[in-house]
């Protein structure tokens, strides 16, 4: 079988398997409501958020990761010893050491991956992790890719009496098979971006080694994630739009060419915002916040595992990736929907 | 040829804090017996101030590396931050301070976690991203550790070392010759997963409560996780023996897929673990200890990720890697994971 590369020697990479996982538990801004100071309707018309999924006591990080590896596994066709590498963005492990792609790695007899934990401040994992698995794909490292992305947000990162931050986070995680196709189709280009200016902007102030949790402070609200919101949506809002149009322009192509956008699910309104900046209408994305709330470093690649899922997505569709988040970090990604048979 | 004939090590830089603490001066007060510090032969190690974090440290090595490779900061593409000590915070970007500090305004950052391995694991990363992308020229790989009573004793959290503090920052570009990334060999094995596992508590396993904080349940200890996760004697043979198997096939796969043998590897660069699990990994090879960075750990300790990029840059600097020699890196870590690559100088 030919196998080509591009002339500086490197593969051409896609996306073979995508699958994703929420976990059983639903909660509705009614049951918020009953807890803290806020309606369904502020929720609603504010986020966009109308129920989100909370994991249950005994599923950790590793435990939701697996589910959704799973997933991808069957959907790209391959068997778990067939995978090279395994790559997780996550913001909150399973414990702080080892990483916990090893556990995941152990779960699904992926006996021959290497693996590696990525920490890109939550929601542009999604992205980033891509992007990654692309470049161990496109270098000729490796054939086979799985990177996940995903959070149990639920359990030590929100403070479940700030309604700033608890009323917009989900429990949720995608996977993705990176593999080598034959031709150049596929993740064609991306970008990644940090300003690192604002490198406290979403900060969880207590329990690292600059201030410990003490028995003084175990209860302090300091110990979740404390986040500046205006300047979330002033960035959001700014940089979403312009990474499709970056991403979408070094692969040869115009916005009103792309099929679908796929933003980071972090407010309905920035999606509305920043479909309306692109000048496409809302048709041309697929949104879960609705259901799923914001599902951090997962949002983006569960969204778009949810739309091939309910078969919206058609090989050859063009598709860019826009994600978001603490860092500040921010990434674009442009592809082309690859059929079984592109793949080597 | 190699995997990337592309990319080459252009600098090298460090950060090691001043101060030094010597086992001598602490044995009594952690009770730390004669056959251990016999037995990993650490006499000292540098220890940060009590206001200096990791990434403060990190910055520094950052700056170091630029400066020796003439880089200036608009020049860098991407930013792999590395350690393993414990979060300054558990949520915060970290190497967006460091982007920041170092006034790196076109580049990307991440952190790359994969225990003490995360330091090749990153290297092969950086060496994948300028292959792969025409336009990345130039990727800044730094590491940094401080390891903070209460939440880790340096002394007495595992019976395999002792840790040190430091930082270290490696600059990879396009182009550079001399000293030529071959391949990689990266391996896991997760189910020694088990192992050691830290902290105790805290994470989505086992989220940390009042309580456990009133136990004094917080805190990283390897001694007491193997203690508590492994149940007998036999279980700590069998999976002693697992991982000395896959670090021998982690250096031997490297081999093969570089088209070698054991007689062409000039220098072992490792991490700084205790002088008898250095023996260990220097036999696999069949290298003579004089031609590893075995001779580092004695004043330095075991300084987490940040120990292969500082080796391979003092045994440079003290001329015991030449032009012409074939240098093996490598380490391992909790997970358990083992990790190799093979640079030409």
């Amino acid at each position: 079988m030919e196998v080509k590369i591009n002339g500086n020697g490197t593969y051409f990479a896609g996306i073979k398997g995508i699958g994703h996982y929420v976990p059983e538990n639903i909660v509705t801004n009614d049951d918020l409501a009953k807890k803290i100071n806020t309606t369904n309707e502020w929720i609603s018309t504010k986020i966009g958020v109308k129920t989100r999924r909370i994991a249950s006591e005994h599923e950790a990080l590793s435990d939701i990761a697996y589910e959704a590896s799973k997933r991808a596994l069957a959907n790209a066709k391959i068997k778990p010893e067939e995978i090279d590498l395994i790559i997780l963005s996550r913001l909150d492990p399973d414990h702080l050491d080892p990483p916990t792609s090893c556990l995941v790695q152990s779960l699904l007899g992926a006996k021959n991956a290497a693996t590696f934990d990525i920490a890109i401040g939550g929601c542009a994992g999604s992205v980033y992790s891509l992007a990654i698995a692309t470049d161990f794909v496109k270098s000729g490292a490796c054939r086979n890719v799985l990177a996940i992305s995903g959070d149990v947000n639920s359990r030590n990162i929100i403070d479940w009496s700030d309604r700033q931050t608890c009323c917009f986070f989900g429990d949720g995680i995608a996977a993705t098979v990176v593999s080598r196709i034959k031709e150049d189709k596929g993740i064609k280009s991306y970008q990644l971006k940090v300003d690192g200016s604002k490198y406290d902007v979403i900060i969880m102030p207590i329990g690292g080694s600059r201030t410990p949790i003490t028995e003084k402070n175990v209860n302090s609200r300091e110990r979740y994630v404390v986040m500046n919101n205006r300047e979330v949506w002033n960035f959001a809002t700014t940089v979403g739009p312009q990474i499709v149009k970056d991403v979408t322009a070094i692969a040869g192509k115009e916005v009103s060419e792309l099929d679908w956008v796929i933003f980071h699910q972090a407010n309905k309104n920035i999606i509305r915002n920043n479909m309306n900046t692109l000048g496409l209408p809302m048709e041309k994305t697929y949104t879960t916040i609705e259901k799923y709330g914001n599902t951090g470093g997962a949002s983006v690649l569960l969204t778009l595992s949810e739309a091939v899922e309910t078969g919206l997505v058609k090989t050859g569709d063009k598709i860019a990736l826009a994600a978001f988040g603490a860092g500040l970090a921010w990434g674009g990604l442009y592809l082309e929907w690859c059929a079984e048979e592109d793949f080597i | 040829m190699g995997l990337y004939p592309d990319v080459g090590i252009l600098s090298f830089g460090s950060y090691i804090p001043e101060k030094t603490v010597s086992v001598h001066e602490v044995k009594d007060r952690y009770g730390i017996s004669d056959e251990l510090i016999e037995r990993v032969q650490i006499e000292c190690v540098h220890v940060a101030a009590d206001h200096e974090f990791a990434t403060d440290m990190a910055i520094k090595a950052a700056k170091k590396a630029m400066e020796k490779g003439k880089v200036k900061p608009e020049q860098i593409d991407l930013i792999i931050y590395s350690y393993i000590s414990w979060a300054e915070h558990f949520i915060w970007a970290d190497y967006g301070k460091i982007q920041h500090a170092l006034g790196a305004i076109n580049s990307a950052a991440i952190r790359l976690e994969q225990s003490c391995n995360a330091g090749i694991m990153a290297l092969e990363y950086g060496c994948a991203k300028i292959q792969s992308n025409p336009d990345i020229n130039t990727v800044l790989l730094v590491t940094a550790e401080t390891w903070k009573e209460p939440l880790v004793n340096r002394w007495t959290c595992t019976d395999g070392c002792f840790f040190g503090d430091g930082a270290s920052a490696v600059i990879l570009q396009r182009g550079v010759k001399g000293s030529q990334i071959i391949n990689f060999c990266n391996k896991t094995d997760g189910s020694l997963n088990y192992i050691w596992r830290i902290p105790l508590v805290g994470g989505t396993k086992h989220p940390i409560t009042p309580e456990h904080v009133e136990q004094g349940l917080y805190f990283g200890s390897m001694i007491e996780s193997a203690r508590r996760n492994l149940k007998n004697e036999d279980e700590r043979k069998e999976v002693g023996e697992k991982i000395v198997s896959l670090n021998i096939q982690t250096l031997k796969e490297l081999l093969q897929k570089i088209g070698k043998s054991k007689k062409d590897v000039d220098k072992l660069v490792v991490y700084n673990v205790g002088l008898h699990f250095l023996k260990k990994i220097a036999d696999s090879i069949e290298i003579p200890l004089e031609n590893t960075s075995a001779y580092l750990a004695k004043n330095h300790g075991h300084i987490g990720v940040v120990d292969i990029f500082l080796n391979l840059e003092k045994m440079i600097e003290d001329g015991n890697i030449q032009k012409g020699d074939l240098v093996f890196l490598f380490s391992g870590g909790t997970g358990y994971c083992a990790s190799s690559t093979a640079i030409q100088f």
